[in-house]
C-alpha cells in the first residue's frame, strides 16, 4: 500500500511547517499532492491494535525531512541496541515477540498541576500525528536515517502543566522480566528500569519527539513499541523506549548509562565529534544507508541539528558532555 | 566459512557484516589460543598425542588474530590513518590488541621446527609469552563489555581453568619437594 505524504520544505522551522500545512489543508481542492516516494512495506504486525495501525498509517504530514537516503526498514528493525532483550544487535528482533505492549498506559507526575495516568489511545486520540525523518546517531558510532511517526514531546508535556519547580523531565522504561529476557541477565551492568532524562527546555524543544510509528507502521517492539522518545541531536541511548513513566523534577534525574559508567556517558550526551568516547573516536560514524550500504562519514555537532545550539549557549560542552 | 559468506552474501550475516566478521575473527583467535593452552593439561590427563596439534592450534590463533586486525584496518576504520593513530595512542583496548598481535606474531615466526632448534633453550622462554598474551587478550575483550560482562566472564573462566591447572601443579610439586 503506497502512502501519500505531504512534504513541507526540507529543513524548515516547525512554525513555518505548521503554516504551510494549514495552507495545504485549506487549499484541499487544488491540493498538489506531492508523493514523496514514501511507499513502505506494510508488514503485518501481530498484536498491534487496529486503531493504532490506522492512525499511524493514515498520517500524511511530514514536518522534518532530509535529503539523505533512508535506511532500509529491515535494517532498522534488525539492528538495535535494546538491552531489555539482550546485548546482541539482533537480540531485540529475535525476542521482540515475547513482549506484548498492549494495552498501554503512561503515568505522568512530579512537579506539575495535572498529573495522571493516560492510556496510549487517549494520548493519541486528540492529536494529529506527523512524520519526521531524523538522523539517529548511536554513541557506538553508527547511524541511520529513519522516518518516525508521532507527536511533538513538548505538546504532550504541556497538557500536564509543569509548575515552576519543574526543571528536568525524567523518563522510565517498563520492567517486565517475564517478557524481556535481558532484564534477567545475571551479568548485566544495568539496573532496571532503564531511566533517562532531559532538561525541561530540551524536552520542550520542537525537535524532541514521541514516536509511535516508523516507516508508516506502528512501532515494532524492537524499536521501542508502543511509544518512545526520539531526541535526534543526542546519542541514541537518550531516546528511551517503551516509555511508561514521565516525571517533572527539580534536580537533574539519574540516567542509566551515566549510572553504569559516568566517565563514558554524561547526562547531556549531545552528539559531538569533538569529544571522543574514552574508548573510541566520535569524529566519524558508520552510516547504515540505503540498500544496506555502510560508509564511514564525518559526524556533525548536534548531529547536524544546529537549531538546538541555543540550548547550550553558556555551557562548556566538554565539561557537560 | 564466514569469509566465504561475507564475500558471496554479506547480507546473510546481518545488518553490519563487517562488525560480525570482525567480532567472529577475534573470538576465534581467542578460542584457538585457549585450545592451544589447554593442550598441556589435556596431555597430563592422559591424551598424550594432543601435543602434536598444539603448534597448529597456535598458528590458527595467529591466523584469526591477523584476520581480525586486517578487518579492523580495512573494513572498520577504512584505512583512515588518522583514526588509526588516534586509536592506537588513546584507546587501551586497541593498543592492547596490537601488542597481543605483535607478541603472537613473534610466536608464529618462531614456530617452525628449524627455529625451535635454532633457539634451543630460549625457545621455551620466548613461548612463555603466551601467558602474557592470554592476559592481554582477555583485558582487550573485557574493556569492550558494555552492558553485560557475560562473554568476558565465560572466556575468563576458561582461561583461569587452563592456567589454574599449571599453578595448582606448581604449588603441589613445590609442597612435595618440601616434605621430602
Amino acid at each position: 500500500m503506497a502512502r501519500i505524504i505531504i512534504d513541507t520544505e526540507n529543513h524548515v522551522t516547525p512554525q513555518s511547517a505548521f503554516l504551510s500545512r494549514r495552507q495545504i489543508i485549506q487549499g484541499a481542492g487544488a491540493l498538489a499532492l506531492t508523493s514523496a516516494g514514501a511507499s513502505y512495506s506494510m508488514a503485518a504486525q501481530g498484536k498491534v491494535p487496529g486503531w493504532l495501525d490506522k492512525k499511524v498509517g493514515s498520517t500524511v504530514y511530514r514536518s522534518y525531512s532530509t535529503d539523505e537516503a533512508l535506511t532500509d526498514p529491515q535494517d532498522a528493525k534488525q539492528y538495535n541496541n535494546y538491552y531489555e532483550f539482550g546485548t546482541g544487535k539482533d537480540d531485540p528482533y529475535k525476542f521482540a515477540h515475547e513482549f506484548n505492549p498492549y494495552p498501554w498506559e503512561i503515568e505522568v507526575g512530579g512537579e506539575c498541576d495535572k498529573p495522571g495516568v493516560i492510556s496510549l489511545e487517549d494520548l493519541l486520540s486528540s492529536q494529529m500525528l506527523e512524520e519526521r525523518i531524523y538522523r539517529l546517531r548511536c554513541v557506538e558510532a553508527w547511524s541511520m536515517v529513519l522516518p518516525w511517526t508521532g507527536i511533538e514531546l513538548g505538546k504532550v508535556l504541556q497538557k500536564f502543566q509543569p509548575n515552576s519547580r519543574a526543571k528536568y523531565v525524567a523518563f522510565e522504561t517498563i520492567i517486565r522480566k517475564d517478557e524481556m529476557r535481558g532484564q534477567k541477565d545475571a551479568f548485566s551492568f544495568i539496573d532496571w528500569p532503564y531511566v533517562e532524562g532531559l532538561r525541561l527546555d530540551e524536552a520542550m524543544h520542537p525537535l524532541a519527539f514521541l514516536a509511535v510509528g516508523m516507516y508508516g507502521e506502528a512501532l515494532p517492539v524492537q524499536n521501542g513499541a508502543p511509544i518512545r522518545l526520539v531526541v535526534p541531536w543526542k546519542y541514541g541511548f537518550k531516546s528511551i523506549k517503551a516509555l511508561v513513566r514521565i516525571r517533572f523534577v527539580e534536580e537533574q534525574p539519574p540516567t542509566t548509562w551515566n549510572l553504569s559508567n559516568a566517565k563514558e556517558y554524561g547526562f547531556y550526551s549531545n552528539v559531538n565529534p569533538g569529544r571522543s568516547h574514552p574508548r573510541w573516536s566520535q569524529a566519524t560514524e558508520r552510516r547504515i544507508g540505503a540498500n544496506g550500504k555502510i560508509k564511514r562519514i564525518p559526524t556533525n555537532l548536534f548531529n547536524g541539528y544546529d537549531e538546538v545550539a541555543g540550548l547550550y549557549d553558556k555551557m562548556d560542552l566538554g565539561t557537560f558532555f | 566459512m564466514l569469509i566465504g559468506l561475507y564475500i558471496f552474501d554479506p547480507r546473510s550475516l546481518g545488518v553490519d557484516p563487517i562488525e560480525v566478521v570482525l567480532k567472529e575473527a577475534g573470538e576465534w583467535a581467542l578460542r584457538f589460543l585457549l585450545l592451544s593452552l589447554a593442550c598441556s593439561p589435556i596431555r597430563r590427563l592422559g591424551w598424550k598425542s594432543i601435543v602434536k596439534y598444539r603448534r597448529m592450534l597456535g598458528l590458527y590463533a595467529f591466523y584469526y588474530a591477523s584476520l581480525h586486525l586486517s578487518i579492523y584496518l580495512t573494513g572498520w576504520i577504512e584505512l583512515d590513518w588518522q583514526v588509526f593513530i588516534e586509536d592506537i595512542v588513546k584507546r587501551p583496548f586497541i593498543y592492547l590488541g596490537m601488542i597481543s598481535w605483535t607478541l603472537l606474531s613473534i610466536l608464529a615466526i618462531t614456530s617452525p621446527k628449524r627455529m625451535v632448534r635454532l633457539l634451543k633453550k630460549n625457545w621455551r622462554k620466548v613461548h612463555r609469552l603466551v601467558y602474557v598474551i592470554i592476559v592481554l587478550v582477555w583485558i582487550h575483550l573485557w574493556l569492550q563489555s558494555r552492558a553485560s560482562a557475560g562473554d568476558a566472564v565465560f572466556y575468563g573462566a576458561l582461561a583461569v581453568l587452563v592456567l589454574g591447572e599449571r599453578v595448582y601443579r606448581k604449588v603441589r610439586s613445590y609442597r612435595a619437594q618440601r616434605t621430602l
